[in-house]
Order: C-alpha cells, then structure tokens, then sequence
C-alpha cells in the first residue's frame, strides 16, 4: 500500500475538468495499490469548497494562507512538504507555472523524480508508468518508477470522471511561514485584453509572418470580430507585438479549442506542442510548404493580409 | 555579490527532426553526427543576468558546467560576455544525462568553494526539458530557488528582488542572500560577446575540477518517438481567390 498526495490549486478560474481529471488518476492509480489523498489551496475567500468527484480521495483537505502568498508556490513547498513527509510515495498536480516551482522543490528534498509536462500516468505490473515531452517535444521519455518516490505534474488530456460523489471541506487558514522567501506583491500580467486563451473555444494565432506591430492589430481585430481569443508564437511575442500571456506552445500554453486559426506561422515542434488538443486547425501562409499545412484541417494559401482583409469586409 | 552561473550544452534546439532518433535498446536518444551543439538558450539569459548585476551593482562571475573539454567553448563565449572565471566539472556523459548524477557533481565542486551568494540558471534546458537539476543543486547547497523569473528589480549583499511569472500575474518575492533564481527569456536580451572580449577569452585558463558522482542515480529511462502527430485525414486546401478563401475561413468559425 503507497501514499499519493494530489494537490489543486482552487481559485475563481478552476474548472470541474480539473477536478475530474484528477480524481480519475486518483481512481486508475489505486490499481497500482496507491491511497490518494487530495490537498486543496483554495484562493477563493470562501470559507469551504465543493470537491466534484471529491469521494474518488481517502481524505480531503482544503487550506488557504493567512497572508497574500502571489501565486502560492513558495507557501506550498512548506504546505505540501509537510503533507508529503508522511511516506507519501506520489505528489500530482498539474504543470501549471506555479506548480512547476514547488513541485520540484518537494521532488528534491525526497530524491523523488520528477516528470515536468508528465501526459500519460499508467499502471504496468503493479507499478506506475509515466511518460512526458523531451527534446521540445520531439521524443517521449517513460519512467518506470518501481518504488521510487515521484513527484509528477500532469499536462495531458482531460480524464472522464470516474463514479462518485461530490463533497465539500472546510477551508483552515494556515499560516505562511516566514523563510527565505517573501512575496512582496503581484502585478497584473500585461496582456492585451480581449477573450483569454484558457478556455477559448476559438482562437486566431499570430506569428511572425504577421510581419510588425502594426499589423498585428488586425489580428487584434479580426479576433474580435470572431469572438476568438488571441495568441501568438514565441516568435511574434519576441518581437513585442503581443505579450507573453499569449504564447501558444510548449514554453507557452496548451490550448484545445473547437478552431485554431494559425496566421503566418510556420509550425515549428515547440508550436505545435500546443495545439494537438484542437478540434479543427485552420492555417494561413504563404509558403505551400510550411510545417503548419502537416497538421491542418483547413490549408489556405497565400498573404495573410489579404486573406483577412477580405474576411473583415465580409462580417 | 559573488555570483554563480550554471551553464549546459544542448543540440541544436532547431536540429531538423530527421536528426533525431532512438537507439534500438530505446534507453538513448541518437543524433546525427552532423548535428550541432548550442548553449542551452535561457543559460545565455542567465549570463547576461549576472553580467548585468556585475556592471550595475558589483560582482565576480563565474560560469560553471557539468561536461567534457567539448564544452569548453560555451564557457569561454560566457566568459567573452563579461564573465571572470570559469569551472568546467569533469562528468561523463552517461551522468550528466542524470539529474541527479549532474546536480551531485556540481554540488560537491562548489562546495569545494565557499558557497556563492547568487547562483543563476536557466528555467529549463532543451534536451531534458526538466528544469530539476537547479533544484537539486540548490537542495545540496542548502538554499531556497525560485522561478522562473523575469525580471530583477534590486540587489544588495544581502538581498535579492526578482519578479517572478505566474499564471496571470508577475509576482515581486524578495529572497535573502544565499538563493538560487531560475531565469526565463524575457528577463533579457543576452548581447553579443565584442572582439576583444572574444580574444580574451580564448586565452583564458579553464579551472577543471574533477568528480565523482556517486549517490542517487535516476531510474532508467526509455524512449519513443513523440506521439504521432496530430491526426487528420488529409488538408483540404482552398482554391481561388482571396475573397474564396476569405469565406472559407469565415465558413470555419462558424461565421
Ligand atoms: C526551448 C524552446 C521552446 C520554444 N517554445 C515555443 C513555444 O512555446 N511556442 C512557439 O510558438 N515557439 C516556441 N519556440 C520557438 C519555435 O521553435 C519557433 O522558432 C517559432 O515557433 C517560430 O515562430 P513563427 O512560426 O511565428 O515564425 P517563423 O518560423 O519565422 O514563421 C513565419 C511564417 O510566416 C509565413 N509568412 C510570412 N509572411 C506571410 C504573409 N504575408 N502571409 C502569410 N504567411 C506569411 C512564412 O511563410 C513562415 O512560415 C521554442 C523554441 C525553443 C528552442
Ligand atoms: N551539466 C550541467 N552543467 C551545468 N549546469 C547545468 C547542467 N545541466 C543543467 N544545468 C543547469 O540547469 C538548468 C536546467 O536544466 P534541466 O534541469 O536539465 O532542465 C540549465 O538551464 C542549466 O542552467
């Protein structure tokens, strides 16, 4: 019998797909002999919060700091070291910036290894298979953990839900210690406006052949007209046309809309990376033989700014 | 401030797929000998941040790898950008593809040292793409990390202000001296080394410091070409006009 510690981080932006798709590795990963406990940072004010699919987890925690704590990582390399000093064998939680701050952390005081973008969790004789990106996503590398300790953060899919019921925990307050490390404000990401990328059921990215600042306001527009939200290569954020908020990739979000429009892009691994979760991919270049045409449901060819220019006209 | 800054060898970030393969054992990722090597892209971030707390603030740089004498020329490009002394551990090649092996080798030559007030890396290198092995170091020197960071706002000798990037925010966190940042892209522009730092720094003498890795190894690792690509029957390409492909791509938003 192992010990897996699950951590969420619960705020306004969480999704009841988190929830799922945690509590169905929770549920998969029992087959393995593993005991799944799920600790929740909750930063919503609320004094409890409902779990969905909470009764996939022995035990069910919910904490929130007593003082504002930024993104929460440097609170939870005490909150979750101390959880996980228990002999717990497993810590998961999502690769999502924060997390991938303390999260190795942790994986370093318990020489546990670490998998930073883990997208496949599976059961293999008895032992937990996990399997991630390397090489900007060119190669996958598996890990057989027999009985070493990992601490693993998931990027894959959204898991269906397995049978169980939603709960509700009261949230403790939980004192920030004072270490090495004070969080002394936030600032607001500088992002463009507009509909955000998480989430966006459609989205119209920009790269570098959009070819400046200027012009990347009709990209600006167009999204709007469409109500898509905006993104771009790391390409176009280099250039200062857009911040990084919107990047799309693998240094960048993974997004996973109904359309994504790719407008001078050439389709590099790194963008790529980002955008295997889309339903219908359309792209826009002027080079026949872009990358981008590999993976496209939908190929137009030719300048961008005629293209959209004449879409525009059109709404 | 005494500042350490952790560099790494890497292929090519853009090595063409056709350069990449897998050994038939599936335990190594094979590259095509014509491939080339870089300097991990964020460890160039991380020299220029430290150069650039050198020239505003004061203080002695010295970059640091884990490899063979092959990366002796990353070292001296850093070392051409401003930095004042570089280390070269000695590690194989089977080890320094182990976090754990590197991250051991690298603590115990800076621990033959007095242990720097600042160490600087990258937030990730772009063969492993794991961003673990600064964490381990920082674990075996004792001192907290942070990332990734994008800016640094102040620095004394005994503190550190840095911004940190966050899901949707960019978070202040002042971190007291010694401490370890992992830097991302946006924190700087690295410059270009000039000539005369460049002649220098192929006369410069390259400390090597030998080790002997012993402790935790990682688990056995195999691999596999990444998933098969995104599945589609086939593109459909939209002949004609402008205004043809215009209402084609309106038709695909639903529009
Ligand atoms: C470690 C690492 C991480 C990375 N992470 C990311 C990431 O998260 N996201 C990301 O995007 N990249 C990432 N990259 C960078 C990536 O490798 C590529 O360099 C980048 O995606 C290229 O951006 P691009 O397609 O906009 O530019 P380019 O490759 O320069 O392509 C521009 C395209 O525009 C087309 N074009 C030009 N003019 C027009 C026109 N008028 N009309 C139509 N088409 C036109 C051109 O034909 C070309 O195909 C990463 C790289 C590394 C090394
Ligand atoms: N062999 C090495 N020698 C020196 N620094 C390294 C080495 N490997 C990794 N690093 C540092 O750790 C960072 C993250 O690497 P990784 O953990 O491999 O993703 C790199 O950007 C370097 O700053």
């Amino acid at each position: 019998m192992k010990n897996a510690l699950f951590v969420l981080h619960n705020s306004a932006d969480t999704r009841s797909s988190e929830f799922a798709t945690l509590a169905a590795i929770a549920t998969s990963i029992g087959n393995a002999g593993y005991s799944s406990d799920l600790l929740i940072l909750d930063t919503t004010g609320s004094s409890s919060v409902n779990v969905k699919h909470g009764s996939a987890f022995r035990n069910v925690t919910a904490v929130a700091p007593d003082k504002a704590v930024g993104d929460g990582a440097d609170y939870l390399v005490h909150i979750v070291g101390k959880a996980a000093s228990a002999a717990v064998s497993l810590v998961v939680g999502f690769g999502t910036i924060s997390n991938r701050n303390w999260a190795p952390q942790v994986a370093a005081s318990f020489s546990a290894e670490f998998v930073t973008a883990c997208e496949l969790i599976e059961v293999a004789d008895n032992a937990l298979r996990v399997t991630g990106p390397v090489m900007g996503a060119m190669v996958q590398k598996t890990l057989s953990l027999g009985d070493r300790n990992a601490v693993v953060l998931y990027s894959g899919e959204n898991l269906a839900a397995p049978e169980g019921t939603d709960i509700v925990v009261e949230v403790s307050r939980e004192p920030a210690e004072q270490g090495a490390v004070r969080f002394v404000a936030s600032e607001a990401l500088p992002d463009s406006g507009g509909i955000p990328l998480r989430g966006a059921s459609k989205v119209i990215s920009g790269g570098l052949g959009i070819g400046s600042g200027e012009k990347w306001r009709l990209i600006e527009e167009f999204a709007a007209k469409v109500n898509a939200a905006v993104g771009a290569s790391r390409a176009a954020v280099e250039m200062g046309w857009v911040p990084s908020s919107r990047q799309v990739g693998f240094s960048g979000q993974k997004v996973s809309p109904d359309v994504y429009v790719a407008v001078g892009i050439s389709g590099a691994v790194h963008h790529l990376a980002g955008i295997g979760g889309a339903k219908k991919i359309v792209a826009i270049n002027k080079d026949p033989e872009a990358s981008i045409f590999k993976i496209a449901d939908v190929g137009i060819v030719g300048d961008y700014e005629q293209i959209v220019a004449a879409a525009m006209r059109k709404l | 401030m005494d500042i350490v800054v952790l560099i790494k060898k890497v292929p090519d970030p853009n090595l063409p797929e056709q350069f990449v393969s897998i050994s038939d054992a599936q335990d190594e990722v094979v590259l095509h000998a014509s491939s080339q090597y870089s300097i991990n892209l964020y460890d160039l971030n991380a020299v220029e941040a430290a150069i650039g707390l050198k020239e505003s603030a004061g203080a002695t740089v010295t970059v640091v790898t884990a490899d063979d004498a092959s990366a002796d020329q990353y070292l001296r490009r850093a070392l051409a950008m401003g930095a004042d002394n570089a280390i070269r551990v000695e590690l194989d090649d089977k080890s320094r593809r182990d976090s754990f092996k590197t991250a051991q080798a690298l603590v115990s030559a800076l621990k033959q040292k007095s242990i720097p007030s600042l160490v600087i890396a990258g937030r990730q290198s772009s063969d492993e793409d794991a961003g673990y092995v600064p964490y381990l170091v920082a674990h075996g020197l004792g001192i907290p990390a942070l990332a990734p960071i994008v800016s640094i706002k102040s620095a004394s000798e005994r503190t550190i202000n840095v911004g940190k990037l966050a899901d949707a925010s960019i978070d202040e966190y002042e971190l007291t001296l010694p401490a370890m940042l992992l830097v991302s892209n946006e924190i700087n522009k690295p410059r270009t080394p000039g000539l005369k730092g460049v002649m220098a720094a192929k006369k410069a003498t390259i400390e090597v410091v030998a080790s002997e890795p012993g402790g935790v190894a990682g688990v056995p690792s195999k691999y596999s070409p990444k998933k098969g690509q995104r599945a589609i029957e086939a593109t459909k390409f939209i002949e004609g006009s402008d205004e043809d492909k215009a209402a084609a791509l309106l038709a695909a938003l639903d529009k």
